[in-house]
């Protein structure tokens, strides 16, 4: 695909088609709505004033029975990556050591399988972006965020 | 102690050197000691005092008769607390002293200084105490007999116990090991999120044979060795066959009594017959096992148990007010949470019919006063549309049933075994909705007042079928969203609609 044709991909509908038809994932024609798990952010621990910061949250339904890694894609009201936000539901979606702090309502992912696929920016120039937490023993995660145009930084 | 040439007998007649003088010295010299006894009683270990915790590791093994013995020994200890109650200083203090010796042994038995396996092939009758020397030098020693690990075992019965010393002891080390290891369990496994599909569907396979279209003599056939414990996390509690175990033991108790009851369903569900007569026919010795399915549960912290009992006295004040106020839903704590579950687990517990155990008497009757009815339902297309007036005029509301999908370990499929989601697997879902897609009922005894039918209650139609579509499409979310996201199911995997019926 040029380059061009990439950089229109703006939503999460586009970036769906983007998977299935030039990534050959095996999407099967399902709209994004059969594709996806919707959450609200109050389901993933979010305090009012962060969730208003979101406009909708989405987990694209695993491929495989059984498969360990998850994908989440989140629009944020915001002109600029809430790092905050994500991290808090980031700790909500992690495995918890006690079986029983486990939320029984949803999965839940080791921080490495997580990665979330953001939507931000202004309404006539939203941006895309990955975000992925990385965590060494002792440490608190890092977040890299890989932005649609390759710009990486990472935050602590 | 009695000598003659290098045999030397210990039979408790001597007032200086018992059995119990023999152990307490050897607790000195001895790393570990090994103990094989038909029966075991606490107070044999109290009487050597301290000299027992000098002991790296002591292993008992004994009789399956022991744990009788045991626990009347316990009792016994217990009474004589009260009694000392009335007793005098003196004696009061001495049981006293008694009792101090009893926490150190437990903890012992808690961090695995003190362990015990109870030898259930045989009936084991074996009399040894068998020492680890400390050094080389001293060397292992062995007592061979009579004597019990009981107080009179030790101290008081008139007994025949050989002492054995040097190289013999060696054999004697070796004989103890081979019992011990097989008093052990064997057969034990672990599965985890770490398994891998593969993994998981072969464990599930090599557990429960019978229940997943295999058997016995067809593991043996593959040189797959059959599991006899199977240690799970949450990843084992929903959607699969294992009703060839017996017991279910639920550690560390899922918050959600749903979760709970899908990890009992595991085991405590419809038994097939022919399976059951299979099992019987290849296993005769399980024959008196096979009529009940029992389970365990550890019960929660004391915290959230004070909530559970908090849960249930909102849930039922909630549940009045609500049905008194005509409020068909009841919500608490969260979203999900519908009262029906909780009353369903509180009454499972006490030992109450639940609603839906009385719904499905209530359809066992009505086969039973109409022998034909089964085999009518059986000819019902996969989809059935009905429609009736509602019992309370002017009220409108549409009924729907649905299956949800779960994994079924009977379809395993590609090179990595993964597991196909079947509806057969799942469970059966009711839902009463308004036509507007509101006021969403889950609870199965409230929806049957509302489409409980009689044989001469007259069917009836008004609205278009297309129209409904829009409202089947919203409830399919709502219950992917109730029932299929906490379960991760992969794309694809749908409610499954069996029928419908609209009341008008």
């Amino acid at each position: 695909m040029p380059i061009a044709d990439l950089r229109r991909i703006s939503t999460f509908e586009d970036l769906r088609d983007y998977l299935e038809e030039e990534l050959d994932w095996r999407l099967e024609g399902y709209e994004f709505d059969d594709l996806t798990f919707e959450y609200e952010p109050e389901e993933l621990g979010l305090k009012d004033e962060d969730a208003a910061k979101v406009r909708k949250i989405r987990q694209l339904r695993p491929l495989s029975d059984g498969q360990p890694w998850g994908i989440f894609f989140i629009e944020f009201e915001k002109k600029r990556l809430p790092v905050v936000v994500l991290r808090r539901i980031l700790s909500s979606l992690v495995i918890k050591k006690r079986q029983s702090a486990n939320k029984s309502d949803r999965a839940a992912f080791k921080a490495e399988d997580l990665l979330f696929i953001t939507r931000f920016g202004a309404a006539n120039d939203p941006e895309i972006a990955f975000a992925h937490f990385h965590q060494d023993e002792g440490d608190l995660p890092t977040l890299r965020v890989l932005g649609w145009d390759g710009h990486l930084s990472a935050h602590r | 102690m009695k000598a003659g040439s290098d045999l030397f007998i210990v039979d408790n007649s001597d007032s200086e050197w018992k059995v119990r003088s023999y152990l307490s010295e050897w607790c000195d010299i001895s790393s570990a000691i090994d103990i094989a006894t038909g029966y075991f009683e606490i107070g044999a270990l109290l009487c050597l005092k301290e000299k027992w915790q000098g002991v790296e590791r002591i292993r008992v093994l004994m009789g399956d008769e022991v744990s009788r013995r045991t626990r009347h020994a316990f009792e016994e200890g217990l009474r004589k607390i009260v009694d000392a109650l009335d007793s005098s200083i003196e004696e009061e203090k001495k049981k006293n002293d008694f009792l101090d010796g009893v926490p150190a042994v437990v903890e012992a038995i808690r961090a695995g200084k003190i362990v015990c396996r109870v030898y259930r092939r045989d009936k084991f009758h074996a009399k040894a105490y068998i020492t680890h020397g400390r050094t080389a030098v001293v060397g292992s020693f062995a007592l061979v007999g009579s004597s019990n690990l009981t107080y009179p075992g030790l101290n008081e019965n008139v007994e025949l116990n050989v002492q054995v010393r040097g190289p013999e002891v060696g054999l004697l080390q070796e004989w103890y090991e081979k019992h011990w290891q097989e008093a052990g369990f064997d057969g034990v496994e672990k599965i985890d999120g770490s398994s891998s599909q593969k993994q998981r569907s072969d464990a599930i396979r090599r557990f429960a044979p019978y229940y997943n279209g295999s058997s016995s003599v067809e593991l043996a056939g593959q040189g797959k060795k059959e599991i006899r414990v199977l240690v799970a996390t949450d990843i084992l509690a929903e959607g699969l066959n294992l009703q060839d175990a017996s017991l279910l033991i639920n550690y560390d108790l899922h918050w959600n009594p749903v979760r709970l009851m899908q990890r009992i369903g595991r085991v405590d569900r419809r038994m097939s017959p022919e399976v059951e007569a299979q099992i019987v026919l290849d296993h005769p010795e399980l024959k008196g096992l096979r009529q009940k399915v029992f389970y365990w549960n550890f019960l929660p912290p004391e915290e959230l148990d004070d909530l559970l009992r908090l849960y249930q006295r909102v849930s039922h004040k909630t549940l009045m007010i609500s049905r008194a106020l005509g409020v068909e839903t009841g919500k608490l704590f969260r979203k999900d949470d519908t009262f029906e579950q909780v009353k369903d687990l509180n009454k499972l517990f006490d030992g109450e019919q639940s609603e839906s155990e009385k719904l499905r008497l209530e359809y066992q009757k009505l086969l039973r006063d109409d022998p034909e009815l089964a085999a009518r339902l059986d000819k019902l297309p996969l989809k059935v549309f009905s429609g009736r007036e509602h019992p309370r005029p002017g009220v409108k509301a549409v009924f729907l049933c649905a299956r949800i999908p779960r994994p079924d370990p009977s379809l395993i499929e590609g090179a990595e075994g993964q597991t196909r989601w079947s509806e057969s697997a799942g469970d059966a879902v009711w839902v009463l909705v308004q036509p507007d897609g509101s006021h969403l009922a889950r609870d199965p005894a409230l929806i049957a007042e509302h489409i409980r039918s009689l044989p001469d209650t007259p069917r009836s139609l008004k609205w278009d079928k297309a129209d409904l579509a829009p409202l089947r499409k919203k409830v399919e979310k709502q219950l992917i969203h109730d029932y299929l996201r906490p379960l991760n199911a992969p794309v694809g995997v749908s409610p499954v609609l069996k029928c419908w019926m609209e009341l008008h």
